[in-house]
């Protein structure tokens, strides 16, 4: 599928989208983190993605994640990902953090909250985002049963 | 004569299993490429190879193509398949 990108609006110009990334090997509360957005004055919408570790695979149970990773890049080429949505679609602020460590069952692993002014732009770089994580960014999971 | 050049290669997840280190140290010709590089570590590590169609492989922290040369004091990753998210 190609994604076609929006035009900026006027108040869209005006915005430098701000882009944190991290990871942490604290557990992830979305309801904390989504807190932290302050939208912008032009910013209708919020789209969130997160990724939570299932309890279940291929008939297996679960007990935990334990990712693992090439944290310096990692970092890099988290920055790059949400870099180059910023450059595709007209993003206020993209908030990412990624766990490393063991993450149990039911936690999140990921979080992912984009802001921009509507929501085709937001949804549409919320999926690429993590799309493209998953194939750029040099983590690894484990499974622990 | 070529300058002898020294790359550090760093091994991650199931390739730092199978070659039982994180890095290596390695003393290359410059010009050499991350290609000549892959078959010297195959020669080291010969259970490698059979993951060569997947692996990823970057240079100080960003991906390359195998063509490209090597620098003296290169950081070298080979990484297999990601699955983070």
């Amino acid at each position: 599928m190609k994604w076609r990108c929006c035009r900026r609006s006027a108040e869209d110009k005006n915005v430098k989208p701000k882009i944190t990334v991290m990871l942490t090997k604290r557990k992830l509360s979305p309801a904390r983190l989504l807190q932290r957005c302050k939208p912008e004055s032009c910013t209708g919408a919020v789209a969130t993605f997160t990724g939570v570790v299932r309890g279940k695979e291929n008939g297996q149970r679960i007990e935990a994640l334990q990712y693992s990773g090439y944290e310096s890049m990692a970092k890099k080429q988290l920055n790059e990902v949400v870099s180059a949505a910023a450059q595709r679609w007209p993003l206020h602020a993209v908030f990412l953090a990624h766990r490393v460590g063991r993450v149990k069952t039911g936690e999140a692993a990921v979080f992912l909250a984009v802001e921009a002014g509507h929501r085709k732009e937001a949804f549409a770089a919320c999926k690429w985002i993590i799309d493209r994580l998953k194939k750029v960014v040099p983590l690894w999971k484990e499974v622990e049963q | 004569m070529s300058r002898p050049i020294q790359v550090t290669v760093f091994f991650f997840h199931t390739l730092e299993k199978i070659t039982g280190r994180k890095r290596l140290r390695i003393k290359a010709q410059k010009g050499q490429k991350v290609a000549d590089l892959l078959k010297h570590l195959y020669q080291i590590h010969p259970e490698l190879q059979r993951h060569d169609q997947a692996l990823l492989i970057a240079v100080n922290e960003s991906y390359v193509r195998r063509s490209i040369a090597l620098q003296d004091g290169d950081e070298v990753a080979l990484l297999p398949p990601v699955s983070g998210g």
